[in-house]
């Protein structure tokens, strides 16, 4: 069995009047994974969509770790992530270009992403232990 | 305006056949600018006496919607087995359980309440929000 260990960092000289400096760590089993970088053709959430599907259900047990990044440096075109199996597909998390979002998925929610503009550059990576008993495709 | 940068690391040596190190950093901006976020909740915790479920941790009441806020929350409990459940929206929509000394790091766009479960009593939670009005 592997680890994953996660550091972050949040860091301002300016944003008090004192500097705040915020570093925690993390570690979790994990034994499998994929690290991904791709183009987002959907520009709308909805099953007629394809999507690009960052995490699927049960592909992970209990629950996946999940980072994405929006490669678009143009803040305003925004990467979204929506739970694709939940009535209305819900949004989830809105990333702005340029950012990240570094967070846990519950093994039973599909997130997919679908961009401001037609083929935004995604990066996304999902760690955890594997659940054999399903596949990707 | 301020400069406020985070940093994310990620990082195993034997989950892979090569060691596995990603590092993405990004200045926290306002939305659909460059100029930094300079307003900050500060770090605060919360600690429950008993387990529970559906409690709002971030109202989106106290955000402006449609802005380009970040959002960190840590479980601070030792206890491998205790986990808060992050939820998301009037609908709570299940995001991902948060074990011991597990910590997410998203934007926040202000539009949804930010709810937890507790799974076991005496838990405690760590959370900050940088924002724009």
């Amino acid at each position: 069995m592997g680890r994953i260990t996660a550091n972050l960092s949040l860091s301002s000289s300016d944003v008090m009047t004192s500097p705040i400096s915020i570093t925690v760590r993390s570690s979790a089993e994990a034994d499998s994974g994929t690290i991904i970088r791709g183009r987002v053709a959907d520009t709308t959430a909805g099953t007629t969509n394809a999507g690009v599907t960052v995490y699927k259900a049960s592909d992970k047990q209990t629950m996946a770790y999940v980072y994405v990044r929006n490669m678009d440096e143009e803040r305003e075109n925004y990467m979204y992530l929506y739970a694709a199996d939940e009535t209305g597909d819900p949004t989830i998390v809105k990333i702005p270009g340029s950012e990240f979002a570094y967070f846990p998925v519950e093994n039973t929610q599909t997130i997919k992403a679908y961009g401001t503009k037609t083929n935004q550059l995604i990066e996304y990576a999902v760690f955890g232990q594997d659940d054999p008993a399903n596949i990707l495709s | 305006m301020a400069t406020t940068t985070a940093s994310l690391t990620l990082s195993s040596s034997d989950l892979t056949g090569d060691a596995l190190a990603l590092t993405t950093t990004t200045n926290l901006s306002k939305a659909g600018v460059t100029t930094g976020l300079d307003q900050f909740t500060g770090v605060a915790r919360k600690t429950f006496a008993t387990a529970v479920t559906d409690e709002n941790l971030i109202a989106s009441a106290d955000y402006t919607n449609s802005r380009a806020h970040k959002l960190y929350i840590k479980n601070t409990s030792t206890n491998p087995s205790e986990y808060f459940t992050v939820e998301v929206g009037s609908t709570n929509v299940v995001l991902g359980r948060l074990y011991a000394g597990d910590f997410m790091f998203v934007p926040y766009d202000g539009s949804n309440d930010i709810d937890i479960d507790a799974s076991a009593a005496g838990m405690t939670i760590e959370f900050a929000v940088f924002y724009e009005a």
